[in-house]
């Protein structure tokens, strides 16, 4: 139990799924690391390469029922309590999600001149994904019985989540098509340190009265979680103790799997500019030290009755029921999809500043405007329903040499999540900080989604460029 | 001179957006120590229907019928170390128009006994006899309840109106346990 309270605990702390909508960064071009959000971004800096390991620092989590106060708080209620109500009021739908990205290099060039380019990125970035759904019905039947609930059916399927450990290695390139169009595309190469899935689940238990016996109770099971590079902790228990050897699997582990990315900025006006992105189409394939847990089978339990015409004993109902529904663990491969993330964005910018001596000295980001604003549409794939969002943004540049872009974010972890971000450079020293749901930093304990992204990175433009 | 000032102000506001106050509820992740799932849940405990031409056999009464299964739930050591009460619930009817005792027989792994649960059913004169009872194991009772590893069954019609293979009525019981758990 004490597990399950620790994991239940590095849940609700550490984890924040794959939300991953970096929508303040999104189409962002004052940040080289807007083109890990769009290949095709409109970014031609001579040059640009990442401090390591601080060029790009993100993180985000988000929870759709409930709050670390709604769960934590020093209140004097019982745990036990804040945990019924909790449970109570979310549904199968709610989610955990987490997700941690450090870029560990990263870096960039321009072939060719500002009018014909080709744009080489390229880099390497580890990250941390999990995605858990609340099991509200396997919740509710731990903590009450089903003594309570006669006639309701138990839904095993609310089991389902994943976790996993990557290491990205990545190159991109992007090219100005004609004066309207730029097209990109990044290949990426996956290796996974851990990876956990069990997202296939089918399965109930229901009790209800019977003619013949108390109940008629079955329990049908169709549960399996698949795992690689995670049967030690499993199997024998073992604590994670972190160290060299975890730390290099979770940077460079033994599986491998590809990727790409698409993506384009399409100005039809000058001040008019549409973009979208596809990220993320690929697989992992998971071959080292993988295992799949099944529990399957049906067991009708009737009691443990006598039959007095036929005097030979069963076996008993917990051996029947082990015999009936079986754990099971098998050594064999198994593939990943990526979760496929889609990002749109529209864009009018207004305020021309050309006349005035001012430059936009960032990319040729909607030449020389001063002022943006548009909408943002993003998508992810989930073992559920897509994770939705939609953003509308306000982008302004508050000096030759500092951008700002705000955001309104409506999605199912909230209604009120507006963000910020800046990014300013002296030199070539360029430094950027955004962050989410900045109304929750009012007591950030009730807060169901935080992202924050940092990095320092240094930029060179065109000599010409200042 | 337009630079230092351009540094001054990305500086203030950067230093702003991390200086701007935030504020956390005080939160204490150590109550999850306190996890104690109580859950109550009821199952099936045994159930029999014996037809009354099944007490006659070529002709002849059969008075003492005896049966011994296995009941291996507390082999389980998760379910035996949690449990904190069980509440057995029996309801027996009788249309048979005989006297009958129902002994339930709980035995450990050695076939001493463990406890033993007499039901006195009268014969039905025509309408069902139903008996209910109910037996709650705690403390002692329920240790000593854990030792069970057999559970044995023997009816005993006593003497009355002898019955034929065609007799009407049936020796009916359903039972149910309700198991009260703490889980820390």
């Amino acid at each position: 139990m004490k597990y399950i309270a620790i994991l239940w605990l590095t849940v609700l702390v550490s984890v924040n799924m794959l939300a991953q909508n970096k929508q303040i960064l999104y189409n962002f071009t004052a940040v080289p690391q807007s083109m890990m959000t769009n290949p095709g971004a409109d970014v031609s800096y001579k040059f640009y390469f990442g401090v390591p390991f601080l060029s790009g620092i993100s993180a985000n989590m988000g929870s759709t029922g409930f709050s670390a106060y709604d769960l934590f708080a020093d209140n004097g209620v019982d745990f036990n309590t804040k945990l019924q109500s909790v449970v109570n009021s979310t549904t199968n739908k709610d989610k955990l999600v987490f997700n941690e990205q450090l870029e560990i290099v990263t870096g960039g060039f321009r072939l060719g001149e500002r009018d014909n380019y080709t744009y080489v990125s390229f880099g390497m970035y580890q990250e941390i994904d999990a995605l858990i759904y609340v099991p509200k019905d396997p919740l509710l039947l731990a903590l009450n019985g089903n003594q309570d609930y006669i006639g309701k059916s138990f839904n095993l399927g609310d089991l389902n989540g994943r976790a996993e450990a990557v290491s990205v290695l990545h190159l991109g390139f992007h090219k100005n098509i004609n004066e309207k169009l730029i097209l990109g595309a990044r290949g990426k190469i996956y290796t996974s340190g851990f990876n956990a899935t069990t997202t296939n689940n089918s399965g109930y238990i229901y009790t209800i009265p019977s003619n013949t016996s108390m109940y008629e109770q079955v329990i049908y099971s169709d549960l399996q979680a698949h795992t690689s590079g995670l049967s030690n902790y499993i199997d024998n228990e073992r604590q994670f103790e972190g160290g060299k050897k975890a730390l290099q699997k979770a940077f460079l582990g033994p599986d491998l799997g590809l990727g790409l990315d698409l993506g384009f900025t399409y100005n039809p006006k000058e001040n008019i500019q549409w973009t979208g992105s596809v990220l993320d189409i690929g697989f992992i394939s998971h071959n080292n030290d993988t295992k799949i847990y099944t529990f399957k089978g049906v067991y009708d339990y009737q009691g443990v009755n006598p039959d007095f015409n036929n005097t030979s004993g069963t076996g008993g109902n917990f051996q029947d029921f082990q015999d009936a529904i079986p754990l099971d663990t098998i050594r064999t491969k198994y593939r990943t999809w990526r979760p496929v993330k889609i990002n749109a964005s529209y864009k009018y910018s207004f305020d021309d500043r050309r006349g005035g001596g001012d430059c936009n000295c960032y990319g040729d980001e909607n030449k020389g405007y001063k002022n943006g604003v548009g909408a943002q549409l993003y998508m992810m794939t989930t073992p559920k329903t897509p994770l939705v969002a939609l953003t509308g943004f306000y982008e302004r540049r508050l000096l030759t040499n500092l951008n700002m872009k705000a955001t309104y974010t409506v999605d199912s972890f909230s209604y009120t999540n507006i963000g910020l971000g800046l990014a300013g450079s002296i030199g070539a020293f360029n430094m950027y900080l955004m962050g989410d749901n900045l109304l929750a930093y009012r007591d950030l304990s009730k807060a169901k989604t935080l992202s924050l992204q940092f990095g320092i990175n240094f930029i060179f433009q065109d000599k010409d460029g200042e | 001179m337009e630079k230092k000032s351009t540094i001054r102000n990305i500086l203030s506001v950067l230093l702003l957006v991390f200086l701007t106050p935030s504020c956390s509820s005080d939160l204490d992740f150590n109550q999850s120590e306190d996890l104690l799932l109580t859950p109550v849940i009821v199952a099936n405990l045994t159930n029999f229907d014996v037809p009354a031409p099944d007490f006659v056999e070529g002709g002849v009464e059969t008075t003492v019928a005896f049966e011994v299964e296995n009941f291996d739930v507390f082999r389980d050591t998760f379910f035996r170390d949690n449990l904190q009460q069980a509440d057995f619930l029996f309801v027996i009817t009788n249309t048979i128009d005989r006297d009958y005792v129902i002994e339930l027989i709980l035995y450990d792994i050695f076939n001493n006994v463990v406890d033993s649960i007499v039901f006195n059913i009268p014969a039905s004169a025509g309408t069902p006899q139903v008996i209910t009872e109910k037996k709650t194991y705690q403390n002692a009772s329920l240790d000593q309840l854990k030792r069970t590893d057999k559970m044995g069954f023997r009816i005993t019609m006593l003497p009355g109106t002898p019955l034929t293979e065609s007799s009407a009525g049936s020796l009916k019981l359903k039972s149910s346990a309700t198991v009260y758990m703490e889980i820390e």
